[in-house]
C-alpha cells in the first residue's frame, strides 16, 4: 500500500470494508426509517387512542382509549361496508391488474415493426395517470354533458348490460363473472395503472437468460409449458413487487382513506379518523398476509 | 409446402390480432388527452349548442387562454418546477446511494431495510399525513416549515419522499443485475469503495438515474395530496387547476359549469405539456434501462 504524506492508512479487509460501506451508503434511507417514518408511524397510533382538540397553538390530547376504535367498528354507519368494499375491489383488481400486465408485457417483449410507439404510449400512464391528471380525467362533467341527450347514456348502459349478459350466458359461475364484467367495465382504469408493472415486467423478461429457453425447447416442452415452467417461476420476485406496487398505487382513490381524510379535514375528527386508517391498515395487511402464506403453501406443494 | 403454408398463416392471424388488441389499447390510452385538446378550441356558445358534441363548431382560443391565465405560469409553474426538480434530484442521490448499498454490500441489515421498503411502500401517506403536518410544524430548531418546500426535500433526502421506496427498489434491483467484475478490477486497481462507486457504478446506473429522476419529477408535478399537507397557500400547478380561478364565472349556470370543465381539461393539457417532452427527451434512456440484458448477461 502507498503511503500518502508520509501517514499510515490503515485499512480494514474488503470485506468488512464493504459491509460498513453497506451502513454508510444506506444512511439516508436509516435515517428517514428513525426519525421520520417511525416517529410518525408511532404518533399516528398514539393520536387514534386520544382525543384530539387543536387549539391555537397546538393541540391537546386526552386519553380515550380503543373509544374511537368501538366507535368506528360499531357506530359509524359507513366504515364498515367501505372498507369490506374497498377490500373486495382491490381483491378483484390486483389479480387482474397482474395478469393484464403480465400479458401485454409478454407482446410488447416480442419483436414487431412500431414496438418503440407502442412501448412508450403503453408507458405514458406512468407518468400521465397520476394526481391531478387521473383526478381531472376521471371528471365526466364534460362528456355527461356535452352529450346532452341521454339517448346516449342509455344507450351505454344498454351495450354494456348486453356484454354481461353475453358473458352470464356462458355459465362460467357468477364469482369468475364478476371479476370479468368489472375487469370489461374498467378497461381504461386497468390499462392506466398497469404501465408501472408493464415497465417491471419486460425488464424481468429480458433478464431472463435465453440459454433456458433454448434447453427447454431441445428437451422438447411446448411454448406453453416454457411459459409456465421458465418464465413465471423467473419473475416470481417482480410479481411480489408488483403486488405491492398495485395495492400501493389503489390506495390513491381508496374509499376508506377518501372517507377518513373527509372526517379529519372537513369534521375535525382526527382521532376516529386515524382509528380507521390503523384499523383499514390491519385488515388489508391480515388479507395480504394470507394471501401471501397461500401462495408460498401453493408453490411448495406444485415442487 | 402445406406445412408452411399453415405456418405461414397462423403467425399472419397472430400479428393482425396483436396489431388490432394493441392499436385499440393505444387509442384508450391517448384519446383522452385529444379529445381534451381539441375541446379546449370550442367557444363559449358552442357548448349550449346541442350539434356539438365532440368537435367545435367555431373555434376559438378562449379557453386555452383561460387556463393559461388561471395557471399562473409565472407564479404557480415556476414554484411548481422548482420544487419537483429540486426534490427529483435529491430523491435520485438518496436512490443512488441506498439502492448501491442495498444491492452491492453484503450487511445484515441489508434484508431488514428491505422489507422496511415494502411496508413503507404499503402504509399510505394519508395515514400519518396529520403527524407529518405536526412534525413540520415545529420541526426541531428550525421552527414552522409549514408552507415552504423543505419539507419536501427533507423527505426527498431521507427516502420518505412520494413513492420514493419504490425507486429505492428499482435502483437495488438495477444495481444487483450488474457484472460483479466490474468493482472487483477497480478494487484491484486499488481504489477505494467510494471511489468505485463514483467512477464505475454511478456511469453505469446513468439511464435508470434519469428514468428515475422523470419518475420522481412528474409524480411531483402532478402531485396534489402528498404536498398538499405542506402546502396550504395552494401554489403549485396541481392546485391551480382545481382552484377556483379556473372558473369560467361565479354564476353556476350549466354553461359556465361545463365551462369551468372545459378549462380545468384545457389546464391539464396545458400543464403535462413539460411532461410529455420530459418523457421524449428520456424515452430513450427508459427503453435503455429496461434493455440492459446484454450487460448483464
Amino acid at each position: 500500500m502507498k503511503k500518502k504524506h508520509g501517514t499510515k492508512k490503515i485499512r480494514l479487509p474488503l470485506e468488512k470494508q464493504q459491509r460498513l460501506s453497506g451502513y454508510i451508503f444506506c444512511l439516508p434511507l436509516i435515517i428517514g426509517i428513525l426519525c421520520l417514518f417511525i416517529p410518525n408511524v408511532v404518533r399516528t397510533v398514539w393520536f387514534s387512542l386520544n382525543d384530539i382538540s387543536v387549539t391555537a397553538d397546538g393541540y391537546t390530547l386526552d386519553w380515550a382509549g380503543i373509544e374511537f376504535y368501538k366507535e368506528a367498528l360499531l357506530k359509524d354507519v359507513n366504515f364498515n361496508t367501505y372498507s369490506i368494499s374497498a377490500l373486495k375491489d382491490m381483491l378483484i383488481e390486483l389479480p387482474v391488474i397482474l395478469v393484464f400486465s403480465l400479458f401485454i408485457a409478454s407482446i410488447l417483449n416480442q419483436k414487431f415493426k412500431g414496438r418503440s410507439f407502442v412501448r412508450s404510449v403503453f408507458f405514458l400512464p406512468i407518468i400521465l395517470s397520476t394526481g391531478i391528471v387521473s383526478t381531472i380525467m376521471a371528471d365526466t362533467t364534460v362528456s355527461g354533458l356535452m352529450t346532452t341527450g341521454i339517448t346516449n347514456d342509455i344507450m351505454a348502459t344498454n351495450e354494456l348490460s348486453a356484454f354481461s349478459m353475453l358473458l352470464k350466458s356462458l355459465n362460467l359461475g357468477e364469482g369468475l363473472m364478476d371479476i370479468i364484467i368489472s375487469a370489461a367495465n374498467s378497461v381504461t382504469n386497468i390499462i392506466n395503472s398497469s404501465g408501472m408493472q408493464i415497465l417491471i415486467f419486460i425488464t424481468a423478461f429480458q433478464e431472463i437468460p435465453d440459454s433456458l429457453y433454448e434447453a427447454a425447447s431441445v428437451e422438447g416442452c411446448s411454448k406453453w409449458e416454457l411459459f409456465w415452467k421458465i418464465t413465471i417461476p423467473m419473475v416470481s420476485p417482480q410479481i411480489a413487487i408488483n403486488a405491492i406496487y398495485t395495492v400501493a398505487d389503489s390506495f390513491v382513490d381508496n374509499k376508506v382513506f377518501t372517507y377518513s381524510h373527509d372526517l379529519a379535514f372537513s369534521g375535525n375528527q382526527y382521532s376516529l379518523a386515524t382509528s380507521m386508517n390503523v384499523l383499514y391498515l390491519l385488515a388489508l395487511g391480515l388479507v395480504m398476509g394470507i394471501i401471501a402464506w397461500l401462495m408460498v403453501k401453493l408453490v411448495k406443494a406444485s415442487r | 409446402m402445406k406445412e408452411t403454408i399453415k405456418r405461414k398463416s397462423s403467425k399472419f392471424l397472430l400479428s393482425f390480432f396483436r396489431a388490432i388488441l394493441l392499436i385499440g389499447l393505444c387509442y384508450l390510452i391517448l384519446s383522452p388527452f385529444i379529445d381534451d385538446a381539441i375541446m379546449g378550441f370550442m367557444s363559449p356558445g358552442d357548448l349550449l349548442d346541442v350539434r356539438v358534441q365532440n368537435i367545435p363548431l367555431n373555434f376559438s382560443t378562449y379557453y386555452w387562454k383561460h387556463a393559461w391565465n388561471a395557471l399562473d405560469i409565472g407564479g404557480a409553474g415556476l414554484n411548481t418546477f422548482i420544487t419537483s426538480f429540486v426534490s427529483a434530484l435529491l430523491q435520485v442521490i438518496c436512490c443512488t446511494l441506498v439502492g448501491y448499498g442495498l444491492g452491492r454490500s453484503p450487511f445484515k441489515a441489508g434484508k431488514i431495510l428491505t422489507a422496511a421498503l415494502a411496508v413503507i411502500m404499503l402504509v399510505p401517506y394519508s395515514v400519518y399525513s396529520v403527524s407529518q403536518y405536526l412534525l413540520f410544524k415545529d420541526f426541531l430548531f428550525f421552527g414552522n416549515l409549514i408552507n415552504t418546500s423543505y419539507p419536501l426535500y427533507i423527505l426527498s433526502f431521507f427516502g420518505m419522499g412520494l413513492k420514493e421506496a419504490f425507486y429505492i427498489y428499482l435502483m437495488k434491483e438495477f444495481f444487483k443485475s450488474l457484472p460483479s467484475e466490474l468493482e472487483q478490477a477497480a478494487y484491484v486497481d486499488g481504489a477505494s469503495i467510494f471511489k468505485t462507486f463514483i467512477l464505475v457504478m454511478v456511469p453505469n446506473v446513468r439511464n435508470i438515474m434519469l428514468t428515475i429522476f422523470m419518475l420522481s419529477f412528474c409524480w411531483q408535478w402532478t402531485d396534489v395530496s402528498f404536498t398538499s399537507t405542506f402546502y396550504n397557500n395552494q401554489n403549485t400547478l396541481a392546485t391551480k387547476i382545481t382552484s377556483a380561478a379556473m372558473e369560467t364565472s361565479t354564476v353556476a349556470s350549466t354553461q359556465d359549469v361545463l365551462g369551468t370543465a372545459i378549462a380545468r381539461h384545457t389546464a391539464i393539457i396545458i400543464a403535462i405539456i413539460p411532461l410529455l417532452l420530459m418523457y421524449a427527451f428520456c424515452q430513450k434512456s427508459l427503453v435503455r434501462s429496461i434493455a440492459r440484458s446484454g450487460l448483464a448477461n
